[in-house]
């Protein structure tokens, strides 16, 4: 069969970027096709130009053998192409029926919203997905949003439909629900473009995968017949661990206790929290994003404050003690959000080593800052961690992703912790980092420090905790030992259900 | 170690601002050619009256210290990200400070030792002051999350308004000489410094101890990194357990204090007694002169040192009266909106840089591959 879609010779140049060199994507009509690759691999570049946001600096794009050209999202719909943006494109506040007529083309002054309600229930019904037109989207789940926004492009005349990382939000149920609803579109002759870094997935719905690695394009494969290992080794260039070796589970004594922990009401606040990190154990906190993992790790960090319960260090009460306080008891805290509070982008590596400690000495004394003594310091953890950098004046905001959670997470392991609290440590960093940092989190609890894990994704706390709990809407739904861990029973308590 | 800095980066750096005060002084001429002016006679004015001996040059350099004390005031509080357009108030609340010890102090029987321990206690007085007043705008922001621009602008009113009533007809300081003014300073600081029968005083050595302290502060102390982290990331600061209220409050004391010490510096140097509205505009060109040395304590100095040359030769020219001493005003705001237009030329070229080194680096790649 001839492809429905090709981009042959694709290339984007940013200012002091190249995103994409030369790709060469053809997708097969009817047709699941993967596009993967590691973060900057240039994914997105790709997609955006195929929907009209970029346009590429050379290169042409053919469809259905024709030469077209895509000057803006418009373009891309009258040709057919639908795109599901990884972050929702829908106004909250407004109907379902409302965000599905807003900017489409045909629209008379007076709308008629009742016959386009019809209609796009009836084209719901035939992907067994029932929709109440008429409810708010602020009212959706998060699952249901996402359905909606690929109705929405097909109910526009979505021939080829973009999915950005459409699972990253969703539980295991909800993504079972979505690849059914992609296999029928499939069924149907629609040709699906999945964006993806999940190995498994990938392998399990896609027909055809295409790797990109350094905005350039490796030639493409069937998934049929590859498997995890060899596509790891296509996106990162060289052969990857992905099962990180643990040592035997030797638990000892209680480092963090919490008791009956509540927060301030409101979003993602805690509501009756309670949970024991023991040395030598890792324990993964699994969730949905959103539902009370940020507000865990601010109340055992002095970020929030508890409105009852408590909270125990090594035995200590440092319930609402200051964050310095906390810190101090030998608290290591990777933060969820390395831009807003793991570092001080503007300034150099040598800086943001010593964001802790630096009142402490030897990083200063006497009200000064021993500059010599931070610069050795910060040579050593930039070696040992393997921060690429051209040297520690470098601003910390220049570095990579990767080289940036290398920066905090060297800053926190070397300040020998008996807690680590990593929170998301991973997000957004590419296999090869993903690697060595979960190397550095197995490597803590093999000394016999406490570490606890924030996750979203479920495969990394299965694989790296040696117990998980299980947060829904501020609550813990339960702690499981390692041979209970069993995805469906974690996702069905992801979604609330004991 | 090696510095990830090439000297064209640094020529470019230093290159701008001058390029941008060039170009400034240019539109200026043509300003006045337009006006139907003679260019030549009031150019002559201008450099002649700001540089033409060596008394006039000890004269425009008194204003160094006013001009240095203000961009600090400006400085300060935005390493620790607040803008503090209060200087103008500071420097009269400092001043005035600064000013009721020299009328005073001396009558309370302190030992005079020339007048030394007088002159101390009034810079303790008007950095205090100074301090205090900026303080008022810290509080108001951490307590009620008042913008500080809006505060600190009213403060200066308030201070203006302040000024004119102590030394008014009905205030506490008001001699009694049918002038708006306070009595005569018993004590000042001398003049003649360095350069005999120019207004030039000491206080230009306290300026540039202003300016050393400021880089030890921030670059070199660990509460001046404290602040910088607060200002550059708040969250951060949060996380690794730094105060930011606290630091906001330290920083506009500090930042006010200098402001004090600009009205400390000028009012003792080149007055002898309050006088209404006696800061020609030092804290607004605080902000200008901060700007143009970007924050730095080198480029201040000279960024300053500019300032003080285009207010006294703009003050010439107004004597002379060839042209309107205004005409200045106007290459100031050119040297302003060239200098703010230079760091969009310094991001281009870094941009520029960027793109070439991308391409290098891929020629490279595909040489390599021997393709």
């Amino acid at each position: 069969m001839a492809p429905i879609l090709e981009m042959k010779n694709i290339t984007k140049q940013f200012p002091g970027v190249l995103a994409n060199d030369d790709v060469n994507l053809s997708v097969e009509k009817g047709s699941i096709h993967a596009l993967m690759g590691e973060n900057g691999a240039g994914k997105s570049t790709l997609m955006n130009i195929l929907y009209g946001l970029y346009s590429p600096s050379s290169g042409k794009i053919l469809l259905n053998g024709k030469e077209i050209s895509i000057d803006n999202p418009r373009d891309a719909i009258d040709q057919g192409i639908g795109m599901v943006h990884q972050h929702f494109m829908l106004i909250p506040a407004l109907s379902v029926i409302e965000n599905v007529v807003l900017g489409k083309k045909d629209n008379k002054k007076i709308i008629d919203l009742k016959k386009d309600a019809d209609a796009f229930v009836a084209l719901g019904a035939k992907y067994n997905m029932k929709i109440d037109p008429y409810a708010l989207i602020e009212d959706l789940a998060v699952g249901q949003q996402q359905r909606v926004e690929i109705l929405k492009a097909i109910y526009r005349g979505a021939e080829i439909l973009i999915l950005d990382e459409p699972t990253a939000v969703l539980t295991p149920q909800e993504v079972t629900e979505l690849f059914k609803i992609m296999n029928q579109l499939k069924d149907e002759g629609k040709t699906i473009i999945f964006i993806s870094h999940k190995l498994k997935e990938v392998l399990t719905i896609c027909d055809t995968i295409t790797v990109l690695r350094l905005g350039r394009s490796q030639p493409s494969v069937p998934s049929a017949g590859t498997t995890r290992e060899e596509l790891a080794e296509m996106m990162v260039g060289r052969k990857v661990i992905l099962n990180v070796p643990k040592g035997e589970y030797k638990p000892g004594e209680n480092v963090l206790e919490m008791n009956n922990v509540f927060t301030k009401k409101g979003s993602g606040s805690l509501d009756d929290v309670s949970l024991e990190v023991k040395r030598g154990e890792i324990l993964g906190i699994a969730g949905v994003d959103g539902n009370g993992q940020d507000a865990l790790i601010d109340a055992i960090t002095g970020l929030t404050k508890v409105t009852s319960g408590t909270v125990k260090i090594k035995g200590k009460d440092i319930t609402n003690a200051s964050a310095r306080t906390i810190l101090e008891q030998k608290v290591s805290h990777i933060p969820a959000d390395r831009h807003k509070r793991g570092m001080v982008a503007p300034m150099s590596i040598r800086e943001n080593m010593i964001l802790v400690s630096y009142y402490k000495e030897p990083f200063s004394k006497h009200g000064f800052i021993n500059w010599k003594f931070v610069n050795e310091n910060s040579e050593k953890i930039v070696e040992q961690f393997k921060v690429k950098t051209p040297n520690i004046d470098e601003a910390g905001g220049k570095l990579s992703g990767g080289n940036q959670q290398k920066m905090v997470l060297g800053r926190e392991l070397t300040r020998d912790p008996d807690l680590v609290i990593a929170a998301h440590p991973v997000r957004g960093l590419d296999i090869g980092a993903t690697e060595y940092v979960h190397e550095c989190l197995i490597d803590e609890r093999d000394k016999g420090n406490a570490v606890l894990l924030v996750s979203t994704e479920l495969d990394e706390v299965i694989s790296l905790s040696d117990k998980i709990a299980v947060m829904y809407e501020g609550r813990i739904m339960g702690v499981l030992d390692k041979e209970e861990f069993d995805i469906t029973k974690i996702g069905m308590m992801m979604a609330g259900h004991v | 170690m090696k510095k990830n800095i090439s000297t064209g980066d640094v020529l470019i750096k230093v290159l701008t601002p001058i390029v941008a005060v060039g170009v400034a002084l240019i539109l200026g001429m043509i300003l006045i050619a337009l006006l139907g002016k003679d260019v030549g006679a009031a150019m002559g004015d201008f450099f002649s009256g700001a540089l033409g001996s060596t008394v006039r040059i000890g004269d425009t350099f008194s204003k160094v210290a006013p001009l240095t004390f203000t961009a600090l005031a400006f400085a300060i509080a935005s390493r620790c990200g607040l803008v503090n357009i209060g200087a103008e108030g500071q420097f009269y609340l400092g001043g005035i400070a600064a000013g009721v010890v020299a009328i005073y102090a001396p009558g309370l029987g302190i030992p005079a030792v020339g007048g030394l321990v007088v002159l101390v206690l009034a810079i303790i007085a008007g950095f205090a002051a100074g301090g205090l007043w900026g303080l008022i705008a810290g509080w108001l922001k951490v307590s009620f999350g008042a913008n500080e621009v809006i505060t600190t602008v009213m403060l200066n009113y308030v201070a203006l308004y302040l000024n004119r009533y102590l030394i008014g007809y009905d205030g506490p300081l008001y001699d009694g000489s049918g002038q708006p003014q306070s009595a005569a300073f018993q004590v000042t600081f001398p003049k003649g410094f360095l350069i005999k029968g120019s207004d030039l005083t000491f206080a230009l050595v306290l300026a540039i101890l202003g300016l050393v302290f400021y880089y030890v502060f921030f670059f070199q102390m660990k509460k001046g990194y404290e602040m910088r982290v607060v200002g550059l990331n708040p969250t951060a600061a949060e996380y690794s357990g730094i105060k930011v209220k606290n630091n906001a409050l330290l920083s506009m004391f500090m930042a006010g204090g200098f402001g004090g010490l600009a009205g400390t510096s000028e009012i003792l140097s080149s007055q002898s007694r309050i006088l209404q509205d006696f800061s020609s505009n030092y804290g607004f060109d605080g902000i200008a002169v901060a700007l143009l040395g970007q924050l730095h304590p080198v480029g201040m100095g000279l960024s300053a040192a500019l300032f003080a040359v285009l207010k006294s030769g703009g003050l010439a020219m107004g004597n002379k009266g060839t042209v309107s001493p205004y005409i200045v005003s106007v290459i100031q705001a050119f040297v302003i909106i060239l200098v703010v237009a230079s760091v969009f030329v310094q991001n281009e070229y870094a941009k520029k840089k960027l793109i070439k080194q991308a391409k290098a680096k891929k020629a490279a790649e595909t040489a390599e591959k021997g393709v």
